[in-house]
């Protein structure tokens, strides 16, 4: 894993966008298209928008999945994941093969359909973001390291809805569904590459576990350690907590 | 001794006991080797992620190195032969040293996998060249020393590399760490030149030096060359399967340390700063157990048991060793990993050792290079085998995480023990060894 610390959001944003476009050009070159899962969720928001101002990429031949997304919340909900797709990259952007989850109506029909379109082929980026509790996707701590299913349903934490409720998703935790449709970390780890948006200063203990932790279903993002091509972005103060020779151990050049 | 002046003279002042610096520059011939070819192995994981290449991909490029080595130890050994070994070992160095300055210019994996095929092609001269030099410049009571000094310098350089490679990695880039090594050639090429001549021709020899190594020769070498043997003959043998196996069956387990443990120990979530220990100690460990396989060996040979019970239980003790990689699949902690590794690199190491003597313990001196020939393309092939497997599991596998690599590594800890058997019931005494076709063990 390749750690980059970054001034603010913004630069970490420019950058990890930067290196986004230019796995989706080289995946459009050498196969003709580019699979990619996309992360939502308030820590993705500026990466979005500095991905879709990205030059010369023909989002036609990008075919998009997405992480997760909420059980029995209908699209309309401003904090659907499907709307939070729709609005801020597919619409904004030519493409138009994308798969979305649709967990409002029948989720386990959802899961399986998806789920099998996405392993049809391998996934070359995956963006991924990492939650208050270390949660990965909706893989709330201890998570499922062994299950092969491309998507599961998972049941939500306390923690992790009460994070969208600070994100003001929700306006109050009672209205947080409790369960979601969750891309399995199996299936994420499957990805060529994974590129994670980590800002913010309430994701810094997350980070710490993350890095200087055991590797643990109880940190279930500490499992992107094992990745063969996984970019770790963060700001000064997401990575306040992190040791320099955690750094060090991480850089890139 | 005390001089009193340095007085110019046409006769510069001999040094003593000059074949041991020349013993010394050989280390640092394969010194400098093993630090060239390691820089790819510890930059691979940064450079896969980098270049997008999956484990199949780099399994490409080791192997387009293992192809040009594999034949160019048979090609160069003839080539030295022919020119001579203060050239021959001039135009390797030089070589494989240009093509790791060049590989700083590689731009993808054609030009990567290109690049490696030329540097194996030059390394694969040091061996054959180095026991060459050592033939020319050691009494035969020393030649054993001699080869263990140069030999120990592939440890050591292995253990080396990543202090060196990495620093430099991280501050410049990776194309920088393709330099240096690089250029380490150069400079030991400059001591080269300077100190290699035979020693008939040496000006810095003394007298009494070469005087000794003038008595070592033996009178007159037998004109008369005995028929080689044939292939068809060989092969018919049980006991050229069991040296083939013995070989084959246990390199690939090296190469996979050698070449892929970096890439194996990020899969354990270790990052490669944090685990430099894992990467110089198993390098370390194999150095002891090459010394330890020849001296048990000859110890127990000592101790009044026959060759073929005193090389066996080197083998027996190495079979059972190199199982100790099968427990890492159950930890990621660096320090149990590092520890069961060394164990195992040390047994590999002592059961190596015995598979290149098996040759010469089993054949008639005619018949000794084949089969170390075909032992060594046994290898070769087997660990090419290996390559496209571990690339191909360890990819199909990624998403078990710490887990991708269990079954490769569970299969390394099992077919040196597969070899183990199979050498036991293959190299006996037999039927053709009462008709004088293979030497009594």
């Amino acid at each position: 894993m390749i750690v980059r610390v970054f001034e603010d959001k913004r630069s970490l944003s420019t950058a990890a966008a930067d290196q986004a476009a230019n796995a989706i050009h080289h995946a459009i070159l050498d196969r003709g298209r580019a699979r990619i899962v996309v992360a939502t969720g308030t820590s993705q928001l500026d990466f979005l928008d500095a991905l879709v101002a990205a030059e010369k990429l023909d989002w036609q031949k990008v075919e998009l999945f997405h992480l997760d997304e909420y059980v029995g919340l209908p699209i309309t909900h401003p904090a659907s994941f499907r709307k939070y797709l729709l609005d801020r990259l597919i619409h904004k952007t030519s493409m138009r093969h994308y798969h979305l989850l649709d967990a409002n109506a029948a989720p386990h029909e959802a899961a399986l359909h998806v789920g099998q379109l996405l392993s049809s082929a391998p996934v070359d980026i995956a963006f991924a973001g990492i939650g208050e509790n270390a949660h990965l996707a909706f893989n709330d701590p201890p998570a499922d390291f062994q299950t092969e299913a491309p998507y599961l349903i998972v049941n939500l934490d306390e923690a992790c809805r009460r994070q969208q409720v600070g994100e003001a998703w929700f306006s109050d935790i009672s209205e947080v569904p409790r369960q979601a449709i969750s891309m399995s970390i199996r299936q994420i780890l499957k990805a060529k590459e994974i590129i994670a948006v980590v800002p913010d200063a309430r994701k810094a203990l997350a980070v710490k576990l993350c890095l200087e932790g055991e590797i643990s279903p109880l940190v279930p993002a500490s499992i992107l350690r094992t990745h063969p091509a996984t970019t770790l972005y963060l700001d000064k103060q997401s990575a306040s907590l992190l040791s320099q020779s955690t750094l060090a151990m991480h850089a890139a050049t | 001794m005390p001089l009193t002046a340095q007085t110019p003279s046409p006769h510069p002042r001999p040094i003593p006991s000059l074949r041991w610096w020349i013993g010394v520059l050989l280390f640092a011939s394969t010194v400098i080797n093993y630090i060239d070819r390691q820089t790819l192995s510890i930059l691979a994981p940064f450079l896969k992620q980098q270049y997008r290449w999956t484990n199949s991909d780099y399994a490409a490029i080791a192997i387009a190195f293992r192809i040009a080595y594999s034949i160019g130890q048979t090609v160069c050994g003839r080539q030295i032969d022919r020119v001579g070994t203060r050239l021959g070992l001039s135009i390797s160095v030089t070589w494989y040293s240009i093509v790791s300055l060049l590989t700083s210019l590689a731009n993808g994996i054609l030009s990567f996998a290109a690049f490696r095929f030329l540097l194996g092609a030059g390394e694969s001269a040091n061996w054959p060249g180095a026991s060459k030099a050592v033939s020319e410049w050691f009494p035969k009571r020393e030649r054993g020393l001699a080869a263990a000094l140069y030999d120990s310098g592939s440890s050591v350089g292995g253990a080396i590399a990543p202090f060196l490679i990495l620093p430099v990695y991280l501050r410049w880039g990776w194309r920088v760490a393709f330099v240096i090594p690089g250029v380490l050639g150069f400079f030991w090429l400059i001591a080269w030149r300077r100190l290699y001549h035979l020693p008939q021709d040496h000006p810095r020899i003394s007298p009494a030096e070469l005087q000794m190594l003038l008595d070592d020769k033996p009178p007159t070498e037998s004109s008369v060359a005995k028929p080689l043997p044939r292939w068809r003959d060989l092969l018919r043998l049980p006991q050229t399967w069991g040296t083939i196996i013995s070989k084959a069956f246990t390199d690939p387990v090296w190469f996979f340390v050698t070449d892929w443990f970096p890439i194996y120990l990020i899969a354990k979530g270790i990052s490669l700063k944090s685990g430099l220990i894992a990467v110089w100690i198993p390098f370390l460990a194999a150095d002891l157990g090459n010394f330890f396989g020849g001296g048990v060996s000859g110890y127990l040979i000592r101790r009044g048991w026959s060759l073929g019970a005193a090389r066996k239980a080197l083998v027996v003790f190495g079979g059972f060793g190199v199982m100790l990689l099968i427990p890492t699949i159950f930890t990621v902690n660096l320090y149990l990993i590092t520890l069961l590794f060394a164990l195992a690199t040390f047994s590999y190491a002592s059961f190596s050792t015995i598979a290149n003597v098996l040759p010469t313990d089993l054949f008639a001196s005619e018949a000794v290079a084949s089969v170390s020939g075909m032992s060594g393309t046994g290898a070769g092939i087997g660990t090419i085998l290996a390559f496209l497997l571990i690339g191909h599991y360890s990819d199909a596998r990624q998403s078990a995480a710490t887990h991708s690599f269990d079954p490769i590594v569970i299969a390394a800890g099992l077919i040196p023990f597969i070899g183990m058997i199979l050498v036991l019931l293959l190299v006996r005494n037999t039927r053709a060894t009462d008709r004088g076709l293979v030497r009594r063990i």
